[in-house]
């Protein structure tokens, strides 16, 4: 049963039934199981979702429905988990951004779900921020991953600009960059310094995993 | 030399013209003013003659009662100022201004929090309102017999519904809401049939339809839920427009990025135009393969990439490679494949 529950969990999320989820989520909480037992299935759920998105058999209409069931959850649990008082260790911090003059943020707001879903902690910085607001933000935050979304050919040149800003600084090397979002291509990303290039919400989170082993072994 | 008109519509049944149609380039507004600048004229017409743009476009205003209320805010049009940076439309959906002052983002949809008993008490603005019609009627009359008119409707049903509602809000009602939907979207598709007529009365050529359901490399949506909710209302509106004209206007889908999935269905439904064609999401040449005898290609000229970052003579090589390989048989019309900026 007590398994039947956590699986009927992962296969909700899976299948995109926000109100069989939270049925089941709200049961699993009754039987006394850990928030973090229920996360963890829940990020195994939104695994299958990426695998399925990569096949071409999810759209992402259908990742955006799982992020606002995993949204919805985290509703429930949040509180749950500073009441038990588990520490939760993220995997890595990303702050992230739509960069400035840009005010698109669908692609940055399922890339921030995600790696929610998948033990990041992220800092949204939102949408049309300045370079000064990440150079800020990093040196507040600290974190592993500075990500930049851009849609617009006019605006993705700020790019450079906040790259170029965290190297005056002297944070360039602190950090690793991923950027995405429509006009962006893998050969931008390399012309402007960037560490990666996202071409979706599911690729970016293996991106950004490989990212953070790689930070911590050069540190 | 053809006439505008018969330029076109030679193009739209598929013949090939003197020359391939040239539609108005969707540019900035600051760019609109370098180009005058730059040609010494102080006149958006002059521009269009001067380039030879063969159409002329027609939308629907803003009222008149509304204007007293607003003031023209540069470069979006007439909002209500409701705060700093924040703009009120017509409808009620506000618009947080980007620090640039070229770009703005819905940041309060009213119909976020309604209930699908709420829809029909939610208030359309009327189309019979002084305001709405008269610079278009001002410009049928001006233009008509000249240049083929296109009456813009695009953000159709799709687009100004999730408008209405925010994004995520309305992807999940697709998924779990289908009451809503279909009301909202009745609603919708009933006043973008009322307002093509009254395009049609003022004697346009080419109704515009459209909304975006594509990205970069794929459609937003599941293709079966754009056949579930979308296909059968843009039917619906594509019928009754096309027996109201007796059967003389043209019917024009827009939608950016990657459609390809539903290009058959569009077909089917009645669209014999479509835009833009982005190259970087679809080949043109190879829906010109495909599609080209039963569809007409507006745009494909590339501002992702050529536009933007090439030379003059990239652009002109990109406008005759696109004349080359898909103005056969006509079912050509160039333009840029978006806004141009700067």
């Amino acid at each position: 049963m007590s398994v039947d529950v956590l699986s009927s969990i992962k296969d909700s999320l899976v299948n995109l039934d926000m109100d069989k989820t939270i049925d089941f989520v709200k049961k699993a909480v009754e039987l006394g199981f850990k928030p973090m037992d229920i996360i963890n299935v829940l990020a195994d759920g939104m695994r299958v979702v990426g695998v399925r998105y990569e096949r071409g058999e999810y759209f992402v209409s259908d990742l955006i429905v799982a992020s606002e069931i995993f949204k919805e959850v985290m509703n429930i649990l949040e509180p749950l988990i500073t009441r038990v008082g588990e520490v939760v260790r993220p995997f890595g911090r990303v702050v992230i951004g739509t960069v400035e003059g840009d005010v698109h943020d669908i692609g940055k707001n399922l890339v921030i779900t995600m790696l929610r879903a998948n033990g990041f902690e992220v800092i949204d910085l939102g949408v049309d921020v300045p370079p000064q607001k990440f150079v800020e933000a990093v040196k507040q935050y600290k974190p592993d991953i500075v990500g930049m979304s851009a849609l617009l050919t006019s605006t993705m040149i700020n790019m450079k600009r906040v790259i170029e800003a965290l190297e005056k600084e002297g944070l360039r090397n602190s950090v690793k960059i991923i950027v995405g979002g429509a006009p962006i291509t893998e050969k931008f990303a390399r012309e402007i310094g960037a560490d990666a290039y996202g071409e979706n919400a599911v690729t970016a989170i293996e991106i950004c995993k490989k990212l953070v082993e790689e930070l911590h072994r050069g540190k | 030399m053809l006439s505008h008109r018969e330029r076109v519509l030679k193009a739209l049944n598929h013949e090939e013209p003197d020359r391939v149609p040239l539609d108005e380039p969707p540019w900035r507004l600051d760019v609109w003013i370098s180009l005058k600048n730059y040609l010494r004229v102080d006149d958006d017409e002059k521009v269009r003659k001067f380039l030879g743009v063969d159409f002329r476009h027609l939308s629907v205003g803003v009222s008149e009662e509304f204007k007293k209320k607003a003031v023209f805010v540069y470069p979006f049009g007439y909002f209500k100022i409701v705060g700093e940076s924040l703009l009120e439309d017509e409808w009620g959906i506000r618009y947080c201004v980007a620090s640039n002052g070229w770009y703005n983002k819905i940041c309060y949809h009213p119909l976020a929090n309604a209930v699908v008993g709420d829809i029909d008490s939610y208030e359309f603005p009327s189309l019979d309102v002084a305001g709405r019609f008269e610079e278009a009627e001002k410009r049928g009359r001006m233009f008509k017999d000249v240049y083929v008119l296109e009456g813009f409707m695009e953000q159709t049903l799709f687009e100004w519904a999730w408008h209405l509602r925010g994004f995520n809000k309305f992807i999940l009602d697709l998924y779990r809401n289908e009451k809503f939907v279909n009301k909202l979207l009745d609603r919708l598709m009933k006043y973008r049939i009322d307002m093509g007529k009254r395009f049609i009365d003022i004697g346009v050529d080419i109704i515009r339809l459209g909304d975006d359901v594509g990205m970069q490399t794929d459609m937003i949506i599941q293709p079966h839920i754009w056949r579930e909710y979308f296909k059968p209302r843009m039917k619906k509106i594509i019928d009754t427009l096309k027996s109201y004209s007796r059967n003389s206007i043209y019917i024009f889908y827009h939608s950016d990025g990657y459609i390809e999935p539903i290009i058959p269905d569009l077909i089917e439904i009645g669209v014999q135009i479509l835009n833009p064609i982005q190259p970087e999401c679809m080949n043109p040449v190879e829906i010109k393969r495909r599609y080209g005898d039963k569809i007409v290609l507006h745009g494909t000229i590339s501002v992702q990439r050529t536009i933007p970052f090439g030379t003059v003579e990239d652009v002109r090589k990109e406008v005759i490679s696109r004349i080359v390989e898909c103005g056969k048989n006509g079912g050509l019309i160039i333009a840029p494949a978006h806004t141009v900026c700067p």
